[in-house]
């Protein structure tokens, strides 16, 4: 280092990267030269201002968990039956007489039950992106939407096996900050399912159905506010039908959709 | 190491991941998506280092990777700092605006306006804490880069502020008609 600090000199000493010979330089040039002084009371400032801006970033950042697989979906992947099952679930396609409306009943009382009891104790933290990987081992696209912008976590997730009369379905469940509940429910579609977001309103309890290619959704929500639902339903019914993620302003749109409703009731 | 060691290790470093995340985006939603994809990647890894120093320069270089592969996404490309339009090497430069201008908000907003590559080291020394070694190791570059490079956006930084508009209100307001 030369007699007079550079400007890198005095960054590094403000960032305690100076051996301890060199500090002390700095040192004696700050305390014999009131311009240098002053300028490394501007980089502190500045160094500072960064230090608090990073504490003072407000978004809270969710750490995912890994997709637990349930044992009988684990026993399945060890003894490769992945395969086999894709090929069953595609296979059902078309060969249940199942139709819209029973199938649109069972989702709204799988949703009503997931209300009534939901899992005890604390809900996993589950992360979309990596449900939706291994959903896609069972031959069904199945887009699982990201709704943390809407302030919804999924914390809920269940495998519906097939039986004689019904096809598997897949029931996602997402919780609000106040414990408000949306189901979104998908399946191989059933005969007569449009591609048209269409609204039902049964037993007061409101929900959207829709197709998009060969799987059919259906979206329920307690406690939360109609206008809100709506927009959640909309914006979800485009990524479904679009098979992508949201884009920014779709985010702000979910994020916004609550301001100025009634709040949540869990 | 298992599923809940990696998330516990994974934890310890949200904040710092979020703040260079940040810096990187300038959007809390694009660096809030930029931490859950870096924190899905650092999970479903099977390689992960045990030895900690080693583990936060590889989980901060998986975002830091993740997010170019973002912008070249978006076809953007990062300017080369050396020839940065917004440093001017200005040895000791005196400094005649008022330091009440610097602040997290005042800073906050320039940071916007700063190159990738002056917001990244500003990010993982100021921001997320780094020293200029571990800083070095995340970009891959030699030590003396961090060393210039951090000088240069500290000045790039207070020129942005010298010719920014925006003040930050003080924390106190006196009363009206105070006697």
């Amino acid at each position: 280092m030369t007699s007079q600090p550079t400007d890198q000199d005095l960054n590094a000493y403000i960032d305690g990267e100076l051996s301890p010979g060199e500090g002390a330089r700095v040192a004696r040039a700050i305390a014999r030269n009131p311009a240098i002084a002053a300028r490394v009371a501007c980089l502190t400032r500045v160094k500072s201002a960064l230090c608090d801006l990073g504490e003072d970033l407000p978004e809270q950042v969710t750490v995912p968990v890994p997709l637990r697989p349930s044992r009988w979906i684990a026993r399945a992947a060890s003894i490769g039956l992945v395969a086999a099952i894709g090929i069953l679930l595609l296979l059902t396609i078309g060969a249940f007489e199942w139709t819209d409306d029973a199938w649109y009943q069972e989702a709204l009382a799988e949703h009503a039950a997931w209300v009534e009891d939901p899992v005890p104790g604390a809900a996993p933290e589950v992360d979309a992106n990596l449900f939706l990987a291994s959903l896609e081992r069972f031959g069904l696209p199945v887009q699982a939407p990201d709704l943390t912008s809407a302030g919804l976590r999924l914390t809920y997730l269940r495998y519906v096996p097939p039986s004689a009369a019904k096809p598997a379905a897949l029931h996602l469940g997402y919780t609000g900050r106040r414990g408000c509940k949306v189901t979104l429910w998908a399946s191989p579609a059933p005969d007569g399912l449009g591609t048209a977001l269409d609204e039902s309103r049964i037993d007061s309890l409101r929900g959207f159905r829709w197709r998009s290619g060969a799987t059919a959704y259906a979206l329920f929500a307690t406690g939360m506010a109609e206008r809100r639902f709506s927009v959640i339903a909309s914006k979800v019914y485009e990524a479904t039908r679009g098979r992508h993620g949201f884009d920014r302003e779709t985010r702000i749109a979910l994020r916004d959709a609550s301001a100025g409703v009634p709040p949540c009731l869990a | 190491m298992g599923v809940r060691g990696k998330r516990q290790l994974l934890e310890n470093y949200i904040p710092r991941l979020y703040g260079y995340a940040f810096s990187l985006c300038g959007d809390v939603h694009d660096a809030h998506d930029l931490v859950q994809e870096t924190a899905v990647k650092s999970l479903k890894s099977h390689r992960v280092p045990e030895d900690e120093p080693a583990y936060r320069a590889w989980l901060f270089k998986i975002l830091r990777n993740t997010w170019l592969d973002v912008i070249r996404r978006r076809s953007r490309r990062l300017a080369v700092v050396e020839n940065d339009p917004d440093y001017a090497e200005i040895g000791s430069p005196v400094w005649t605006h008022d330091d009440s201008i610097i602040s997290a908000l005042t800073v906050r907003l320039c940071l916007t306006k700063m190159s990738p590559a002056h917001r990244e080291v500003l990010g993982l020394v100021d921001i997320s804490g780094f020293s200029y070694v571990e800083a070095a190791d995340i970009l891959e570059v030699p030590v003396g880069t961090v060393t210039s490079r951090i000088a240069r956006a500290r000045s790039a930084m207070l020129a942005h502020l010298a010719n920014s508009n925006v003040r930050q209100f003080p924390a106190e307001r006196r009363g009206r008609g105070a006697s």
